[in-house]
């Protein structure tokens, strides 16, 4: 009754985190300081790119400036007329121009892949449907990932990345991270994983018998049972089925150790020696080798049925 | 054996000749990786009717993808299996592989079919299945997925449970419709032996949090049982950018078949406490502790953990003790390139153990020195000498050989 109490004040509290998190998250809408409806000049106006981000066909560098001033907003508008200056401007008091990119990466290439004829809107299409300059509606890395599948285009992260072992998420360094990333795998099939790793890449550890990559140190073999005895570790989470440890502790005879000691069963009524213990703290560590299919009759019906 | 290793000669040829495929097809687009691996080491528990203790292992492993090559491409196959046999013990089930996934699959829009083997981990369901796997989106937003078909049995041979025997299946529906929160509701059952031997319900969230927080939640029910099967609350701050850190509280009910055995001795839940902390020094060098709590009924384990890290190495001690065993131990590793082609690499991990209070500890030391090679963007090679000394083996010295090939059409 009370671990009931305590695991719904646990689950209320986090759906009350949520509910505080969707209110705040709502309130922390970015304000660009240009108010540019690429909508009404792409779709209404039949506008090219071209006419306002002129040198994009010829830019090599992430960091080139392809936004344009207030030059080329004078082509069409009255740009004198402070009478008109709220039409654009968030902040007619202190009116700027459109805030220059520099988070880009700078190996990014906007010719090339003009030469390959990618369009614009192959990469910038939410941008023509949208009434905001922000710069939310750049490309994000998944976008670019949709044609740098490794099949298509090249993957590698130094394509992009000036140091591809700096572009490791911060999070992924943590030895936590190994614990820690099934979570959010979790919510959508590794979905957010894909921008740089495949569902085979899962599989390599999640198959518990790769060889590589090494998930324990060698030599695991002999003290593993204190890491699954104390359950802070999910052996199932790459080592799916049971058959994995059958495969030695029965297969190939390996008793645990545990097992081999006098004190493991008890002899006497309702004595039930070290085993009685070991189960009673975590019986789902028994059935990792005496089966617990159904219809099965583990060697424990040879006592405790009589 | 010389027949089994001529036929072993063959497999790995046949799938270095797949990275020729581009002369197959000019319409498929295609990646992979082939991967070799020669690994010598004495086994305790050799076959009886083995001559020799010292293993040769080798490993063949592909991951191979191909793609319809088009605008609107849709149709793609991946699998990645895996091939071994011993060179110098006559083991019964050598040689052997795995199929650790093999599918179709079509993509459209936000929408996709898979159909064949396929590794799945959506909500309460993870499991390798045999089967179709049903996915329709809404741009981004929302996605409902639907799974069907047969658990694949771990097995050293193409094995596939029967319908009666292995079958299971899902549903799972995740949104991102609200700004910097997902959610996930999702359902699983797993049959055996025509009855239902799992069936569970799931939700599961993230949310991004102001200041850099970030709340994590999950909560799996039994619904045979009408229990928690496992629920999860984690809060992580990385606001600051020296300072990170989270808890969690886990809840976790033992996972057996509903007809299991095991129930009738009435299986108890366990808690778990953990919390960490990160200090990043600069960007690439941090100092981290964590500590994790287990608890049951009447006993409790604790683990803790101190590290070290830097861009090319890294320092551990850890400490566990109570009902588990008690250990302590520290680990070192390290990661040098040199010469912009060539890597060093060496790993350390010493530790003093023992599985009982009353008992005398045993220790465990094992060491790897080694170094990768790659000559070229898609080649790797590397070598590695491995040594594991404890009480049981004395010293074992051990040797693995890698090379790793990886393709693609890719301009």
């Amino acid at each position: 009754m009370k671990k009931t109490a305590l695991n719904l004040l646990s689950v209320s509290i986090a759906a009350t985190a949520l509910f505080c998190a969707v209110l705040l998250g709502s309130a922390m809408l970015e304000k660009p300081e240009v108010k540019f409806p690429h909508a009404y000049h792409v779709e209404d106006m039949g506008m090219e790119c071209e006419i306002c981000h002129a040198e994009v066909a010829q830019s090599r560098s992430g960091l080139d400036d392809h936004l344009p001033g207030k030059d080329g907003c004078a082509e069409c508008h009255d740009v004198e007329d402070t009478d008109l200056c709220t039409q654009c401007h968030s902040n007619p008091d202190e009116p700027r121009s459109f805030a220059r990119i520099m988070s880009y990466s700078p190996k990014f290439n906007h010719a090339v892949h003009v030469e390959k004829e990618v369009s614009c809107a192959h990469c910038h299409g939410a941008v023509a449907k949208s009434d905001s300059s922000a710069t939310e509606h750049l490309p994000g890395m998944e976008a670019c990932m949709g044609c740098h599948d490794g099949m298509q285009a090249q993957k590698d992260c130094i394509l992009c990345h000036e140091n591809s072992r700096g572009k490791i998420p911060a999070d992924h360094v943590s030895s936590l991270w190994r614990r820690q990333h099934g979570d959010d795998a979790s919510l959508d099939n590794g979905q957010s994983c894909t921008l740089c790793h495949a569902r085979n890449d899962c599989q390599e550890c999640h198959q518990g018998d790769n060889l590589l990559p090494r998930a324990h140190p060698p030599g695991f073999q002999f003290k593993h049972a204190i890491e699954i005895r104390t359950g802070r570790t999910e052996c199932s989470a790459c080592h799916e089925q049971s058959s994995f440890c059958i495969e030695c502790h029965t297969e190939r005879n390996v008793y645990p150790l545990s097992h081999q000691r006098a004190s493991w069963a008890g002899t006497l009524p309702g004595n039930g020696g070290r085993h009685a213990v070991q189960a009673r703290i975590n019986i789902e560590l028994c059935s990792a080798c005496h089966s617990d299919e159904p219809d099965s009759d583990p060697v424990c019906a040879a006592c405790h049925e009589n | 054996m010389h027949q089994r290793n001529y036929s072993l000669l063959i497999l790995s040829l046949s799938i270095l000749a797949l990275c020729r495929i581009n002369e197959l097809s000019a319409e498929l687009i295609y990646s992979g990786r082939a991967q070799s691996l020669l690994y010598s080491y004495e086994d305790l528990y050799s076959s009886p009717a083995a001559q020799e203790e010292n293993n040769f292992r080798f490993y063949q492993y592909l991951r191979l993808n191909l793609k319809q090559r088009s605008e609107k491409s849709t149709i793609s196959f991946h699998t990645y299996l895996r091939v071994t046999d011993d060179l110098n013990i006559d083991y019964t089930d050598d040689p052997n592989w795995r199929l650790y996934n093999g599918y179709l699959k079509w993509d459209k829009h936000s929408s996709s079919l898979t159909v064949g083997r396929q590794w799945i981990h959506l909500g309460p369901g993870s499991l390798t299945l045999d089967g179709i796997n049903l996915s329709v989106g809404s741009a981004g937003k929302s996605q409902l997925t639907g799974y069907l078909g047969l658990e694949s049995p771990y097995s050293r041979r193409f094995n596939v449970q029967g319908w009666e025997k292995a079958r299971s299946g899902g549903l799972h529906f995740t949104t991102k419709a609200i700004r910097r929160l997902s959610l996930g509701v999702g359902f699983y059952q797993k049959n055996r032996r025509g009855e239902v031997a799992f069936r569970e319900a799931g939700l599961n969230a993230k949310a991004a949090l102001p200041g850099g927080w970030q709340l994590n939640s999950r909560l799996d029910l039994n619904l045979l049982e009408d229990k928690i099967q496992k629920g999860m609350v984690r809060l992580r701050y990385k606001g600051h950018e020296r300072v990170h850190f989270f808890g969690e509280y886990k809840h976790y009910q033992p996972q057996l078949f509903y007809q299991s055995y095991f129930r009738r001795f009435k299986p108890k839940a366990n808690d778990q406490f953990r919390g960490g902390m990160t200090y990043f020094i600069t960007p690439g060098v941090s100092l981290n502790a964590s500590y994790a709590a287990v608890f049951f009924d009447d006993e409790n384990s604790g683990y803790l953990s101190i590290s070290a890290a830097c861009p090319h190495g890294w320092l551990t001690y850890y400490r566990g003790d109570g009902f588990g065993g008690d250990e302590d131990g520290f680990a070192v590793g390290a990661s040098v390139p040199v010469k912009e082609k060539f890597e060093l690499f060496a790993n350390i991990d010493y530790s003093s153990y023992s599985f009982y209070e009353e008992e005398d500890r045993d220790y465990l030391f094992s060491s790897i020195f080694g170094f990768n090679w790659r000559p070229r963007r898609d080649v790797t090679a590397g070598v590695e000498f491995q040594d594991v000394n404890n009480d049981v083996f004395s010293k074992d010295f051990r040797l693995l050989l890698k090379f790793a090939y990886n393709f693609s059409s890719a301009f």
